[in-house]
């Protein structure tokens, strides 16, 4: 498994004014890794997860997902690669509130045509993997912030996709819920997956492999990765302890 | 996909139980419609089935037995029958006037004859002059005394179904006291009913019509109230659709960031689409069974007896499927211009 992004440029019109916040980007994601994405508010880190995601389609330039290049697709064969190769956990949780737990954490297999029976057996087993096998009948309002998170990364996980997306994962958590996601983060790491994560949270960052740092006046820090307008770097936090 | 719509259904149970009861009052009423209508398409029905293989000997001109003021001379009748294949003719003379302020129609037949009343509820033929024989929504008895235009008759038997004209109770009575009273005692009849094994051919001056052409006859003064009700049927299912497409849409507002989610996660439009008209389509089904259960126990509320036939129930299953289907067509319009970027951002 692994992500290249080759001159990836995305841009878009706001206010009357054309807004690039990804530019010539070429960076690689290696099957294994955990990848932070940082830089300050507006600097492209929900972009850059929206085009992994396929959800948004870049202005200029190339994503490969394990050999297979995303974007050229467009809608049934887009929305088969969303179903089929990436998890989000998305920033606010976004469960649905009419769904229970468990029916939250099936809804990605139900969606995608599973079997209720079959659906249902794989999210009991993915609630448990995130301790939450007793909150299975509850609704979303009647789980706390860490609960929420940790249904919102089950369900990401519903379909084993080989790239998971993580877009501000503890934003809304106090210090012990941070652990939580944490310590399930770390479980996830391992062949055959790559995890991108955007943050703002300096918690997150001895989870990483590496730590992309997105925004102006960064200068580029590794050989895997190449800034051509220096609107980016890598760092790799291991080397820099 | 059904899974997700169940529980969005009771998720936001309130609003839909509200919408089901408004939509079904609605259905409800075109059930009603539906039945009163049919009672007055079953009235004509019955009214010409009566007189059974007959074939209606009419003046020249005139467009049926039940609408016409011409008159044939009963001195005919003889002729008629002598007429080749005839094998029984009798005059039936057709008359209006209100028994104690209730709109009545008189039917003016020969005792004994062809034109008599055969299906009998309650009490024996009439045998003389001054005897009558009513329909039960008259709500008279064997026995009783009928006054009308200063003259007394004796019921003698009770039937039913022969009513006409907007549900008008009918009234039997030897043709002569009708003539007598209503004619000025002028031996005519509105139409001769005839009965034979072959073609009869028309009388000079004389037309024969048969059942069909006599029962459209009796239609055609209520064409333009079954073409109202038939309008008002069509803008209470119009109602309906309105009240569930405005829910149904009301509901994809609410769950824009929900199907913002879904399609993040690689659901199909199709599938969203889908769980949009099954929401729809629930909702009208839920609306069509509310409605059976309301109109039946409306209809005998209603003045106007309401014959509400099982097709009408069946037709508004259907017709609930396609209101719902086309109810939630906006709600589908609305899901597929969603934008997936939706589900990235914040709360």
């Amino acid at each position: 498994m692994a992500v290249q992004m080759r001159d990836l440029t995305i841009e878009y019109s706001s206010g009357g004014y054309v807004v690039r916040p990804i530019d010539s980007l070429d960076l690689d994601m290696h099957d294994g890794e955990v990848v932070l994405l940082v830089g300050a508010s507006g600097c492209g880190k929900t972009t850059l997860l929206s085009a992994l995601a396929g959800i948004l389609t870049p202005t200029t330039g190339t994503i490969t997902v394990d050999g297979v290049e995303i974007t050229g697709r467009r809608g049934r064969e887009l929305a088969a690669y969303r179903r089929r190769r990436v998890g989000v956990v998305f920033q606010s949780f976004n469960l649905v509130p009419s769904l229970t737990s468990l029916e939250n954490v099936a809804s990605p297999l139900l969606l995608a045509g599973v079997g209720r029976r079959t659906a249902m057996v794989r999210a009991r087993g993915l609630l448990e993997q995130v301790d939450l096998a007793d909150r299975a009948a509850h609704r979303p309002g009647q789980l706390s912030g860490g609960q929420k998170q940790r249904v919102a990364l089950a369900r990401a996980l519903a379909a084993d996709p080989p790239l998971l997306l993580a877009d501000e994962p503890t934003a809304h958590l106090d210090q012990v819920q941070v652990d939580a996601v944490l310590r399930l983060m770390h479980q996830l790491r391992g062949p055959g997956r790559v995890v991108v994560i955007a943050t703002h949270d300096d918690r997150l960052l001895p989870l990483a492999d590496r730590v992309v740092h997105l925004g102006p006046h960064v200068e580029a820090a590794d050989a895997t990765a190449v800034a051509r307008d220096r609107r980016w770097t890598v760092t790799h936090p291991s080397r820099a302890s | 996909m059904w899974l997700i719509t169940l529980r969005d259904l009771q998720w936001r149970r309130r609003r839909f139980v509200i919408a089901v009861i408004v939509a079904g009052m609605a259905f409800a009423l075109n059930l009603v419609m539906s039945g009163i209508l049919q009672h007055m398409r079953n009235e004509s029905v019955r009214t010409v089935a009566m007189y059974p293989n007959a074939s209606w000997v009419v003046t020249h001109g005139a467009t049926g037995p039940f609408t016409t003021s011409q008159f044939v001379s009963t001195a005919t009748v003889d002729d008629v029958r002598r007429g080749p294949g005839v094998s029984g003719a009798s005059p039936l003379l057709l008359v209006r006037s209100t028994i104690d302020q209730l709109d009545v129609n008189i039917i003016g037949y020969e005792l004994g004859g062809l034109t008599a009343p055969r299906r009998l509820s309650k009490g024996s033929p009439a045998v003389g002059r001054g005897e009558a024989i009513v329909d039960v929504s008259l709500h008279r008895h064997v026995g009783d005394t009928l006054t009308f235009a200063g003259r007394e008759y004796r019921v003698v038997a009770t039937t039913t179904n022969t009513t006409f004209y907007f549900s008008m109770p009918t009234v039997f009575l030897a043709i002569d006291d009708v003539q007598d009273q209503f004619l000025a005692g002028q031996r005519l009849a509105s139409a001769i009913v005839v009965t034979g094994d072959r073609t009869l051919v028309a009388p000079p001056g004389l037309d024969v019509l048969t059942s069909a052409q006599v029962k459209a006859d009796l239609d055609r003064p209520l064409a333009t109230t079954s073409q109202t009700l038939d309008i008002i049927n069509g803008l209470l299912r119009v109602m309906a659709g309105g009240t569930i497409g405005a829910i149904v849409y009301l509901t994809v507002l609410e769950r824009t960031r929900d199907f913002a989610v879904f399609k993040a996660i690689g659901a199909s439009a199709w599938r969203m689409a889908v769980g949009v008209s099954l929401e729809g389509v629930v909702l009208s089904l839920c609306a069509a069974g509310v409605a059976v259960v309301l109109s039946t126990v409306l209809a005998p509320t209603f003045p106007f007896p309401v014959e509400i036939p099982n097709r009408a129930r069946l037709e508004l299953v259907a017709v609930a499927v396609a209101i719902g289907v086309l109810a939630s067509l906006l709600g589908v319009r609305r899901v597929a211009k969603v934008d997936p970027a939706l589900a990235f951002g914040g709360a």
